[in-house]
């Protein structure tokens, strides 16, 4: 993927937490080295720790922690240093890989472009651990001979 | 983009306005000239799954340059109730705007005839998709997608993908379907789900609904 770039880095490999920890990660905006113009293009940055749902159905989406940098603090300087994010993480909905639907923990680190573009970038982790359901097989009853 | 563990048939990429229109038997630029000259009023008619929101948010991005905003409303019968699904701000401001409706056909006559008013009358453009043809200035009628075009919708949907379904399940999917793509894309989410086991759990997945589909 073309620059900017952000990468997002969490403090536990692999990334999974409980509810109520804290969630600490890293990112930095890796921007192009030599076209500063490109560089400029950046008005805004959001960063956020969501929850959406995938599936079958209608698509949720919870935002659990926002925070948006603008004007002065998305300068080149401020961009190319390591931001730290924390949050302490809610109690529900627990991360969830079902058949039919999917509950899905992440970091999204947001870009928005002086020409009205946007780039987003998001980083998965686990929250909870929540076995997935699988349905009780149900055998045939076998025929009784008389 | 797609993460590892998501499905490409998953309803987030797959809804009207994410999934971009393949060219096929539709010429999009004629429509676009057909719904200047009709006032930007206009409506694409077909069966349930042929593509008809994905074609009218097509149309609404070729000429949403001429309006200062673009609305996306969907209308859904909900027992006897209608559910209207707006996102963004509260619909109030008409001026200068235009507004795709998906779902016309449910909304009472007296405010599709007002509806169709504010359109020949103001600067309001609107695009409507219905089943049933509806006294407006017609876009298409005729809209059917073919197994080529599906293809290539799910090649698309699958491009960022590692593991990918052959075009046979493809196939056997929109033959199943009769040529609905919406039910034939949730048809290949259940595909996907059980073929790759996204969960990587040790248990089995029941894909005894889906057996026609497995190859």
């Amino acid at each position: 993927m073309s620059r900017p770039l952000a990468i997002i880095q969490f403090d536990r490999n692999p990334a999974e937490y409980s509810p109520t920890d804290v969630l600490t990660c890293e990112y930095r905006v890796e921007l192009h080295p030599n076209e500063q113009a490109d560089n400029r293009k950046i008005i805004a940055l959001e960063t956020s720790v969501l929850w959406r749902t995938e599936g079958k159905g209608d698509t949720d989406i919870g935002v659990h922690f926002f925070e948006r940098r603008e004007k002065k603090m998305v300068q080149r300087e401020l961009l190319e240093q390591t931001q730290r994010l924390t949050a302490v993480l809610p109690t529900a909905p627990l991360s969830y890989a079902g058949q039919i639907v999917k509950v899905v923990w992440l970091v999204r680190v947001r870009m928005f472009m002086a020409d009205g573009s946007e780039k987003t970038f998001d980083e998965v982790f686990q929250m909870g651990n929540v076995e997935r359901f699988e349905p009780e097989k149900t055998t045939a009853p076998s025929e009784e001979k008389e | 983009m797609i993460g590892s563990g998501s499905n490409p048939f998953s309803t987030r990429f797959v809804r009207p306005g994410t999934i971009t229109w393949v060219e096929g038997n539709v010429d999009v630029d004629r429509l676009v000239a057909q719904f200047e000259a009709n006032q930007f009023c206009g409506q694409i008619v077909g069966p349930h799954g042929c593509g008809k929101s994905t074609l009218a948010h097509e149309v609404a991005r070729r000429v949403c340059q001429r309006f200062a905003t673009t609305r996306f409303v969907s209308i859904r019968r909900i027992g006897l109730g209608l559910e209207v699904h707006s996102p963004g701000e509260p619909l109030s401001v008409f001026r200068n705007t235009l507004l795709v409706i998906d779902g016309f056909q449910y909304l009472p006559l007296v405010q599709r005839w007002l509806l169709k008013r504010s359109c020949l009358k103001s600067d309001l453009g609107i695009i409507v998709t219905t089943h049933r043809h509806q006294r407006w200035p017609k876009m298409v009628t005729e809209l059917k997608p073919t197994l080529d075009i599906f293809q290539q919708v799910c090649e698309r949907l699958q491009l960022d993908v590692e593991r990918k379904l052959d075009s046979r399940s493809i196939a056997t999917a929109f033959a199943l379907c009769d040529g609905n793509c919406r039910e034939a894309l949730m048809a290949l989410y259940d595909k996907y789900e059980s073929k790759f086991d996204l969960v990587g759990t040790s248990g089995v997945v029941d894909t005894s609904v889906m057996t026609d589909l497995i190859v």
